[in-house]
């Protein structure tokens, strides 16, 4: 596309926060930046892309605008009405808000084991802790599920939130509550506890509902964790995984966070760590970092990365076995895909109706002839595919189960005969769909069956199986005042719930809470910090020997593959 | 990893915090016997956690049956010009867009 990129959208200034506008061009570098001017403040402009060919992909996909990855999410009633300072700063959630919540979010402590210098949720920099009880949890919860697009996944946040004791009775809770995916954002503290008892915690937590660990990762050498965590924690990181494995916990996501120079360089490692655990590994999220907190132009332009480095960093250190321009599509690509698998297993669907730069993926598939892990988009041409799903699920959203036995031959036989009719509607609907994508599978073999099996069995249980033995990829770069954009705010799919003081529940986007609210919001919230818990994990950052691992993985310290 | 790479290169000097980290060249991409077992078991596990067996029999066969096709029509597509060949996507998506 020849064409280059313009857009004019509201920001906010880095140093006062009040709302600007902003414009996202594309300059004659090729790459893709946002410039901005606050009356008081002066010049601003930041990096958004350093590829503009492929961030104008990412928003047109075609040149002649057919197809298009900026898709308008369903919403729920809104909690609040916005009123005269708007969005983002009555932000909780509003009318303005254009997509439902996707993964729900709830710091269940600001307490940590570790001291990041980077962290946003800090007990030791803020002084107050920020710890909901029980029956304040089970208010977010509520509030989460209740809403009539129910969030489905949830996420633990903190803080460290595998520190506090009851933290598999706040799993369980969330399980009752009629959450389908439970998933906890940990460095590993609870799981890494050596004589067994990582072990036993693993294995508690799996047994009260937990689905995966969102494991901080942020490479295979002591020299990465020193720079990012102040603390060599690779022997750490490997004991987390080795006592998953041990209690059955099969499944992990890795967490990178990348910042240019000083955690880039990993990201080959950790794909290789990562395929070379496959039996317990499930995904890698790489996150450029978020630069919250005031920070010098210089020092923002040394750390920044982009979506676009990432991706391009990976086919760098996989040598293509993951390219750009193959492999990466935004998140908001399987939006009606999505829909469709949902519709066919009868279950709440997962919406990611977000904004298109907010986040990548793509999947490495095992391929059982081979045994080797290829990039899914070997085995079908993606675009295409998309596109008759898409009108696949016009088709298909309207439909409605049929009732006419029932009103003619009553409640018993009839209803019987309509459910089967039903059972035999919705299979061929599912057969056709299968049908309809087979040209644009490039090479069927197993992997074709194992993904009819799941579009015909459709419930979690097939959707799980078909990921184990597959990898997801992505990156998702979360805003920050230099970059930030309000309609990605609005389209935001990740919330945190608040339990707020007089009883109601403060539902916000991710990157808002975490930029604008997070201070103000924690103030109402927060209890007077005392010592306790402190030396419940200082004695087991370091710990004993533990058994080997499958295969190390990645490179050593001169370039060679561990093998 | 070369015979020469194992032997020949010596330990880099100096703690772990002052050896550069090193970026990774080629991914190998297949996986273990031991990481193969355990996969295989989990997703056994999870084709016993479906308690509708009949259903998935007759699941299974229609996926078998479509994958027959799919690798039939395959082969029939390379035999057909490259034109003629997006004419018949195009009718094909049409007719199973057609309900």
């Amino acid at each position: 596309m020849k064409q280059k990129y313009y857009k004019e959208i509201i920001s906010v200034c880095p140093e006062c926060f009040e709302k600007i506008p902003a414009i996202i061009a594309e300059e004659s570098d090729s790459r893709v930046y946002i410039t901005k001017t606050c009356p008081k403040h002066g010049d601003f402009r930041d990096i958004i892309s350093s590829d503009a060919m492929y961030y104008k992909w990412t928003h047109y996909a075609s040149p002649d605008n057919e197809f298009s990855f900026e898709k308008d999410g369903e919403t729920n009633p809104p909690d609040r009405q916005a009123d005269e300072r708007g969005c983002p700063w009555n932000c909780g959630l509003c009318n303005l808000h254009i997509s439902t919540c996707s993964l729900a979010l709830i710091d269940v402590t600001n307490r940590c084991n570790l001291q990041c210098n980077f962290c946003y949720a800090n007990v030791e920099k803020s002084g107050v802790l920020v710890e909901p009880s029980q029956e304040e949890l089970r208010r977010v919860m509520k509030h989460f599920r209740s809403k009539p697009i129910p969030a489905v996944a949830i996420m633990f946040t903190g803080g460290e939130p595998t520190v506090r004791k009851d933290f598999p009775e706040i799993v369980a809770m969330a399980k009752e509550e009629g959450f389908k995916e439970i998933l906890v954002a940990t460095n590993g503290y609870g799981f890494q506890k050596p004589n067994g008892k990582g072990q036993d915690f693993a294995k508690r937590c799996f047994d009260a509902g937990l689905d995966t660990l969102y494991f901080q990762f942020d490479g295979i050498h002591n020299a990465t964790y020193l720079k990012t965590r102040g603390a060599p924690l690779w022997e750490y990181k490997q004991r987390v995984m080795e006592n998953c494995r041990a209690a059955g916990m099969d499944s992990i996501v890795f967490v990178c966070t990348l910042a240019k120079s000083v955690t880039d360089m990993e990201a080959g490692n950790i794909i290789q760590y990562a395929i070379d655990n496959i039996d317990i590994v499930r995904g890698i999220i790489f996150q450029p970092v978020s630069l919250c907190g005031r920070i010098s132009y210089e020092d923002l332009r040394d750390l920044r990365i982009t979506n676009a480095d990432v991706l391009h960093e990976i086919e760098k250190q996989t040598n293509g076995a993951l390219r750009v321009d193959r492999d990466w599509y935004p998140l908001t690509t399987i939006v009606e895909f999505g829909r469709l698998i949902a519709w066919y297993a009868g279950v709440e669907p997962i919406e990611f109706t977000c904004h298109p730069d907010c986040g990548f993926a793509t999947y490495m598939v095992l391929d059982p002839q081979t045994k080797t892990l290829r990039s899914i988009m070997e085995y079908l041409d993606p675009l295409p595919m998309i596109e008759f799903a898409n009108k696949f699920w016009k088709k298909v959203k309207d439909r409605k189960e049929s009732n006419f036995f029932t009103k003619l031959l009553g409640e018993n036989v009839g209803a019987t005969l309509d459910k089967g009719f039903n059972w035999l509607d919705r299979q061929s609907v599912k057969a056709r769909f299968l049908l309809g994508v087979m040209p644009y599978i490039r090479n069927p073999g197993k992997i074709m069956e194992v993904f009819s099996k799941v579009i015909m069995n459709g419930n979690w249980e097939s959707i799980s199986s078909f990921s184990y033995g597959s990898l997801l990829i992505g990156s998702m770069h979360f805003q920050d005042a230099f970059n930030f954009n309000l309609e990605r705010a609005r389209r935001c799919i990740v919330h945190f719930g608040v339990p707020m003081p007089d009883g109601t529940v403060l539902e916000t986007p991710f990157c808002v809470y975490n930029n604008f609210t997070r201070q103000e919001v924690e103030k109402q919230i927060c209890k007077q910090y005392t010592e306790k818990g402190k030396e419940e994990w200082s004695q087991n950052v370091a710990g004993e020997e533990i058994t080997p691992i499958i295969r190390d993985g990645g490179v050593d310290e001169d370039g060679n593959p561990i093998e | 990893m070369t015979a020469d790479n194992k032997k020949g290169k010596p330990k880099p000097k100096g703690t772990d915090e002052e050896v550069k980290v090193r970026q990774l060249t080629e991914l190998r991409q297949d996986t273990t016997e031991k990481a193969q077992k355990a996969l295989e078991s989990r997703i056994a596990y999870f084709d016993k956690k479906r308690e509708k067996p009949f259903q998935e029999q007759v699941e299974t066969m229609v996926s078998k049956a479509i994958n027959a096709v799919a690798e039939l029509s395959l082969n029939v597509r390379k035999l057909v010009p490259e034109e003629t060949q997006q004419r018949l996507t195009e009718i094909w998506a049409k007719l199973m867009l057609a309900f």
